[in-house]
């Protein structure tokens, strides 16, 4: 049985192919350094158009969940159109998401229950270290979303350079950041959650 | 050099895509998100994918700033000083020059954002707009309608920024929006004006800018509602010019466009 599960095995809306999508996430799980006995299923929604982005990492009873909405491996120039630059930082920050899990982070709740603030500053951590294993990523766009949550201040930036040049990080040290940040953020409380994009965004059952 | 330049000859490098509006608004996976309860449609940071949704909206401020600036440009150029008064060409020069200034601005934000320029693809239909033959149509179908869905879209964003806590984005959109109120101002005084005789011209006129609200609220775009991402901006619209009647009005407009989109993504639907 391959190692890689990608669902839907036939997408019909945007020209994606899972084999393609398999064989990048075959790879970069090694290169990420997931166990290799670790298996890996990857959920994508395909009926979610740019700009609907969003992304889950969990690991249940062993095996690793990603959730993609198809936004995030799509070509913002051609619609529908399969961007594999794209689709490899997304696929790498998750693995990476999903290895801590393994190791330091199993006290962190599942992905639908972080709050944005905790999630915008996992994924500063995750694309840092995927750039650091050489694949293209967009610091200035990650920190935008890591301000959007965690605030536009001095303290903000100073704790995303931390986390985006930092190659081990627990759960406990990325929850502390968080609380430094919102500290020096002058913003009142975020009325809701938007993290729960999954839930937020998926089809009636 | 030619007068009424072509869409397809504006010149563009290799960074840019473009796409028919069509396009996008017929792809089957935006009727499937209609069918999802993903509550309010406002942007606000607590949306879900409101980074992205962010970032594509302020690239297709640039790409509408660029297509305004052409558009300006075009009308400063295209017209004779007999088919139109010199101070509305001058008015136009300085629209021009206020829409070169929002591109680099919209770059720096876009930049700001994390977003490259030519990222997301190109619709044109700003600019396809502004190539009416008629001086008047312009100046209802660009300076009334579509600088008027500018002071929608820039009120939009700059709240955005405000909630966001984004100082940059805030103060930015501000600035552009005060120039987006001028312009408007520019096309209804003009209207008045090149009108004060001819009821009858300033209807048809006014026709074509109903037709482009429509057009530009784009199924549910912009309108008053949590459903519409981009809110009607009442109060800059008053500055800019527009009577409580012709808001009023506009806002119909937006309804209908609106239920006209549900309608045919419905027909759609049972089609399929």
């Amino acid at each position: 049985m391959a190692r890689v599960e990608v669902t839907p095995e036939q997408f019909t809306l945007v020209q994606y192919d899972a084999g393609v999508i398999a064989g990048i996430a075959e790879e970069l799980a090694t290169k990420v350094g997931l166990p290799d006995d670790v298996p890996i299923h990857i959920d994508i929604d395909e009926e979610l158009p740019l700009p609907l982005t969003g992304s889950t990492a969990d690991v249940t009873d062993g095996r690793a969940e990603l959730w993609f909405s198809g936004a995030n491996f799509e070509d913002g120039r051609h619609r529908a159109v399969f961007n594999e630059q794209l689709a490899r930082t997304d696929l790498a920050m998750e693995l990476l998401r999903a290895r801590d899990r393994l190791e330091g982070f199993a006290d962190a709740p599942v992905d639908e229950e972080l709050t944005d603030a905790q999630r915008a500053a996992w994924e500063a951590s995750g694309e840092g270290r995927a750039a650091r294993l050489g694949e293209v990523t967009r610091k200035v766009r990650r920190q935008y979303v890591f301000r959007l949550y965690n605030g536009f201040t001095d303290v903000a930036d100073d704790a995303f350079e931390r986390l985006w040049a930092g190659d081990r990080f627990t759960w406990a040290e990325l929850e502390a950041l968080c609380a430094e940040c919102k500290a020096a953020d002058p913003r009142p409380e975020p009325k809701q959650k938007s993290a729960i994009r999954k839930e937020s965004l998926r089809a009636p059952s | 050099m030619k007068k009424i330049l072509p869409v397809e000859e504006l010149a563009r490098d290799s960074r840019f895509v473009r796409v028919q509006i069509q396009e996008a608004m017929m792809d089957p996976r935006q009727m499937k998100v209609a069918e999802r309860n993903t509550g309010s449609a406002k942007l606000e940071p607590e949306r879900p994918a409101a980074p992205d949704r962010a970032r594509q909206l302020m690239h297709g401020i640039f790409m509408g700033e660029l297509q305004a600036l052409e558009g300006a440009g075009r009308t400063t150029f295209d017209f004779d000083d007999e088919d139109v008064p010199f101070q509305l060409k001058l008015d136009m020069a300085r629209q021009s020059w206020d829409e070169s200034r929002h591109c680099e601005i919209s770059v720096k934000l876009a930049e700001h954002m994390g977003t490259e320029i030519g990222e997301f693809s190109e619709a044109t239909f700003l600019y396809e707009a502004a190539c009416a033959e008629d001086a008047l149509l312009r100046l209802t179908g660009v300076n009334r309608a579509l600088e008027g869905l500018a002071i929608d879209v820039f009120n939009t964003m700059k709240l955005f920024g405000d909630h966001s806590g984004d100082p940059v984005l805030a103060a930015c959109e501000d600035w552009m929006l005060a120039d987006e109120v001028t312009h408007v101002k520019m096309g209804s005084d003009w209207l008045r004006r090149l009108t004060e005789n001819d009821p009858e011209r300033r209807e048809k006129a006014l026709e074509f800018q109903r037709t482009v609200d429509k057009l530009f609220s784009l199924g549910g775009f912009r309108g008053e509602t949590d459903e519409n991402p981009i809110q009607l901006a009442r109060k800059f619209r008053e500055m800019a010019g527009f009577s409580n009647d012709e808001i009023d009005e506009l806002s119909e407009v937006t309804v209908e466009a609106q239920a006209e989109a549900e309608a045919a993504a419905n027909a759609e639907q049972r089609a399929s």
